[in-house]
């Protein structure tokens, strides 16, 4: 009996090929992003990880249309970003991607509820209070979802910002440090959640993070060097496996 | 297929939620906002509304006397006057001129006025329609002053816009993040705008009718003349005026909005201390130019009345604008220096009593210089013109205390009951009681009022002060009918009546003899050419009503009581029927009451001041919400956050006090001149420095009880709260 023929490999949900990126500072420019590449499966949890000023940011912003590479092609399940068009950047925000912010950005006058249910507003969905509530019940806020953001530790703010980013169930979650303004405690936590909710919603979650002990949890971890990635690593999302991150760390010199 | 979910355009929902949420947030403000609005539309429209029910000047008052010779009941014989028609028919006057080299001319030849043109011979030509224009004058000076109250109201909500959105700007631009097109991020601004304008401009709406209404039942009115009956609204005025007061509030966040849309929405999202401030800072500041479209509309509503039938006037007010805005940039480029120069007396006057709070306020005092000047420019343009009004209604009433002091005061005015037995009694009995009185004929109006004085009677006065005689053939002009002519002691005036030509040398302009107290107009009541008795032209019509009026004085200086005893003894022929000091107590209570529009008007101007001041105050500690947060984490007093914001309120208020007495002094200088040149009486500039001094305590006391509040609400910042959410 011959072996079932092999199963084409799914396209992937993101493909970012040959992104460049430099910053203008009075006369001095400044390359960020110098060419790179990089491919994200539906479904699967992504880590960035780099030294500070390596681009990892700006790689973010220049998926979700916030800013404008210089060069390279992003595609989202095939299609291709157009940066030409500030409509077309808007409806990608809207519809496609969803943004966890390091320092959480909630709006200091809405409730956790309206917060989280923000996104459904600005789609014109109405108030989408019931997506909210399941998505704060997931995320064990049920009982914060009156209160304001000043009334909520780190940790459940960034919670808060996860459910508001999941709330229009987009193919692609962009996280920066979702963890750097919590305690460890609370940012492992964060990472559970955020990959296990992710996968459930069918998102694929693509993740900056300084930490190993976060990084941990991805699928795959992408090392950001000069501006491009130096190195790939399979992890599976073996949490308990971090010495392996940092001897790479090491080695690379990151 | 494109649905609801991919359209970019306003999201109304949202923009509202936003709004509201926002302004609940900074509830105070907010309210002080709407305030702000009100009370500049409250007075702007109140002011139309009065002026909507402003009866012309022109119109004619009085009645002629009727002609009738009776006994009275007790025997006396009573001399009616008779009617107006029988005065001398003039068919023309002219004038023939001195000498001509010290007439007007120069800057103030260029300047309009009412006053007679001193450059030609050959028939005299008066100016306007008998002092028409002082009250036209006095209606755009209010005008004006209404605008200058909605200009602060404009200023207060166009930075409340700036600061709401320098406020949200992280807010605006995660809605961005968010797939929210910046069509909706403007719309969310723009709905707090509209809800904060259309608010207030309702609310001053609501309440210039009964404000207006008010004003118009004490009798104010914008000419200083009484209001008529009705209580019309001109609804048309007052829906344009409340269209300009949403459009401001709507402008003001045009510019910010436009420098938000370039930001760069990752460097924005930066956490507080990464980012830069600058440029959150700057939108505080730019885009005032916006307000210019909407302020020249407002302007030219107001003006536009006055645009076909008054141009000289209004070429002035333009051109006194243009100065003060010269002043005024010459100024404000002097407000930085000045309160950096003001900050360091603080900072060394005060540093060895509150070492931290000079610090701490010296230190952010310079680096928000620039913030705070717009502060100290709202403070220098209300109390400048306080004190500019100030100088021009004390000028006003000092010419009436210097009028009724010569015309008025020294005189007790009479009406003759019955004929004396004989001239050469009646003058022993003048004698024998010291005094001076003169017989006086019915005044007869137009736009040459004449009256008759005996000459035996004035001549002893005016040759004791050295002047001379007057005689047939000579005439004393009232200064303000002199100045309607243009007419100097030692012109000649031509009477052409009846085919015939009678000149009269002109021996005088003074005051201080020929005044009736009558009722009437006050420009007409004191124009008047004085003719002796004995010129063939007044023979058969004036002549017959001399003596029927007389005015005396005493020759020497005595004590009151004295007036009376002496004056009493001219019964039965002569009754009192006033005295002159009373009467001049009554004119400086109606000028009193005719500029009460004004007080009213500077009173609302004021207290929109403070609000500004107190708003701008509140933007800031708002604004400064960590800074003080941590200030209190490190353990500072609720006491020493008080005297730190207090210390900045004192700060503007120095500042702008010695401004503004500055430019309103100059202010003032440049519309007495104005006041002096162009109307028909003579004004000059009274500087009271008692009153300077006292409008900067107003000011000084204003901007701290405007720093009170925001004071209280720095205490009550939850360290908690403004540390924890970054």
């Amino acid at each position: 009996m011959s072996d079932p023929p092999e199963q084409p490999a799914p396209p992937p949900c993101l493909s970012v090929e040959g992104l460049e990126k430099e910053y203008r500072l009075g006369a001095e420019r400044l390359a960020v992003l110098r060419g790179l590449s990089l491919e994200a499966r539906a479904g699967e949890l992504v880590a960035i990880m780099g030294p500070s000023g390596s681009g990892k940011t700006t790689l973010l912003n220049c998926i979700s249309g916030i800013d404008r590479p210089d060069a390279g092609i992003v595609r989202l399940d095939g299609e291709a970003v157009d940066y030409t068009s500030e409509r077309a950047r808007t409806l990608l925000r809207r519809n496609r991607i969803g943004i966890v912010f390091q320092f959480f950005n909630l709006v200091p006058s809405l409730t956790v509820r309206e917060n989280v249910a923000l996104p459904s507003l600005i789609a014109r969905e109405g108030p989408g209070e019931e997506r909210a509530d399941a998505l704060l019940a997931r995320l064990g806020l049920a009982e914060r979802a009156g209160h304001y953001p000043f009334q909520l530790s780190g940790g459940e703010m960034q919670l808060a910002s996860i459910a508001r980013a999941l709330m229009r169930r987009p193919r692609l979650l962009l996280a920066d440090e979702p963890t750097g303004n919590v305690n460890p405690s609370a940012g492992r936590r964060i990472m559970a959640t955020l990959g296990e909710v992710a996968r459930d919603e069918g998102a694929t979650v693509l993740l900056v993070t300084h930490s190993p002990e976060h990084a941990a949890f991805a699928d795959r971890i992408c090392f950001l060097k000069d501006g491009v990635i130096a190195a790939i690593r399979e992890h599976g999302g073996r949490a308990d496996e971090v010495l392996p991150i940092h001897e790479k760390l090491v080695r690379l010199g990151i | 297929m494109p649905g609801r979910a991919d359209r970019t355009g306003p999201n109304l929902r949202l923009a509202l939620l936003l709004a509201a949420r926002s302004l609940a947030r900074h509830r105070v403000v907010a309210l002080a906002t709407v305030l702000g609005v009100a009370i500049g539309m409250t007075v702007v429209s109140a002011v139309l509304v009065v002026d909507h029910n402003t009866l012309s000047p022109l119109s004619e008052t009085g009645e002629a006397p009727t002609a009738a010779t009776a006994p009275a009941d007790d025997g006396r014989f009573v001399l009616r006057l008779p009617p107006r028609r029988i005065a001398p028919p003039v068919d023309a006057i002219s004038f023939s001129r001195r000498a001509e080299a010290d007439r007007p001319g120069g800057i103030r030849g260029l300047m309009p006025s009412q006053r007679g043109r001193g450059d030609a011979t050959g028939r005299a030509e008066a100016r306007g329609g008998r002092g028409a224009e002082d009250y036209e004058a006095m209606r755009l000076a209010v005008r004006l002053a209404s605008l200058l109250a909605f200009m602060v109201g404009a200023v207060i909500v166009f930075f409340t816009m700036r600061f709401s959105v320098a406020a949200r700007a992280r807010e605006l631009c995660l809605l961005l993040c968010l797939g929210e097109g910046r069509s909706g991020v403007a719309a969310s601004l723009a709905a707090e705008a509209g809800i904060l304008g259309l608010a207030g401009t309702a609310l001053g709406f609501i309440a210039a009718l009964p404000v207006g209404r008010g004003l118009l039942a004490l009798g104010i009115s914008t000419t200083g003349q009484h209001p008529g009956a009705g209580a019309g609204i001109p609804w048309g005025d007052l829906a344009a005026m409340a269209g300009i007061s949403i459009a401001i509030a709507l402008a003001g966040i045009a510019g910010p909005v436009r420098t938000l849309y370039r930001m760069d929405v990752a460097t924005v999202l930066q956490p507080r201390f990464l980012a830069q401030d600058v440029d959150l800072r700057s939108l505080q500041t730019r885009g005032f130019s916006w307000l210019v479209p909407p302020l020249l509309a407002a302007a030219w509503l107001l003006v536009r009345p006055f645009l076909l039938d008054w141009l000289s006037v209004l070429h002035f007010f333009l051109f006194e604008a243009a100065f003060v805005c010269i002043v005024a940039v010459a100024a404000l480029w002097w407000v930085t220096p000045l309160l950096r120069g003001a900050i360091r007396l603080f900072e060394a006057a005060l540093r060895p009593l509150m070492p931290l709070e000079v610090l701490l306020a010296g230190r952010r005092m310079r680096i928000g210089t620039r913030q705070i000047a717009f502060s100290v420019t709202g403070i220098v343009l209300v109390f400048g013109a306080l004190t500019a009004l100030h100088d021009v209604t004390r000028s006003l009433k000092q010419e009436i205390v210097d009028w009724a002091g010569a015309a008025l005061a020294p005189y007790t005015f009479f009406e003759r009951t019955s004929m004396p037995e004989s001239e050469g009694s009646f003058r022993r009995l003048l004698v024998g009681q010291g005094i001076y009185f003169f017989r006086m004929s019915e005044k007869i109006g137009g736009a040459f009022p004449i009256r008759l004085i005996r000459a035996s009677d004035v001549n002893p006065y005016l040759l004791r002060h050295g002047r001379r005689a007057l005689e047939p053939g000579t005439v004393i002009f009232s200064p303000t009918l002199a100045a309607r002519f243009g007419v100097r002691p030692g012109d000649v005036l031509t009477v052409e009546s009846g085919g015939r030509s009678h000149a009269f040398e002109v021996v005088g302009v003074t005051d201080d003899i020929g005044f009736y107290a009558e009722n009437g107009r006050y420009v007409d009541l004191k124009s008047y050419a004085l003719f002796s008795d004995g010129n063939p032209l007044f023979a058969d019509n004036l002549e017959t009503t001399l003596g029927q009026y007389g005015a005396a004085r005493p020759i020497r200086q005595h004590p009151g009581y004295w007036r009376g005893i002496a004056y009493d003894a001219l019964y039965p022929f002569y009754l009192r029927t006033g005295y002159g000091i009373v009467r001049g107590y009554w004119q400086r209570r109606e000028i009193d009451r005719d500029f009460l529009i004004f007080d009213f008007i500077l009173a609302m101007t004021v207290a929109l001041a403070g609000i500004g001041v107190a708003n701008t105050m509140l933007i800031q500690v708002h604004a400064r919400e960590r800074e003080f947060s941590v200030l209190r984490t490190l353990g500072m007093s609720g006491d020493q956050v008080v005297r730190l914001l207090l210390a900045e309120g004192a700060i503007v208020g120095l500042v702008g006090a010695l401004l503004a007495a500055a430019v309103g002094n100059a202010l003032g200088a440049v519309s007495v001149s104005f006041l002096d040149h162009f109307t028909l009486f003579e004004y000059g500039l009274h500087v009271s420095w008692r009153a300077t001094l006292a409008i900067s305590a107003i000011c000084l006391v204003t901007c701290l009880a405007a720093a009170v509040y925001p004071a209280f609400v720095a205490t009550r910042t939850s360290s908690a709260e403004s540390l924890h959410y970054e």
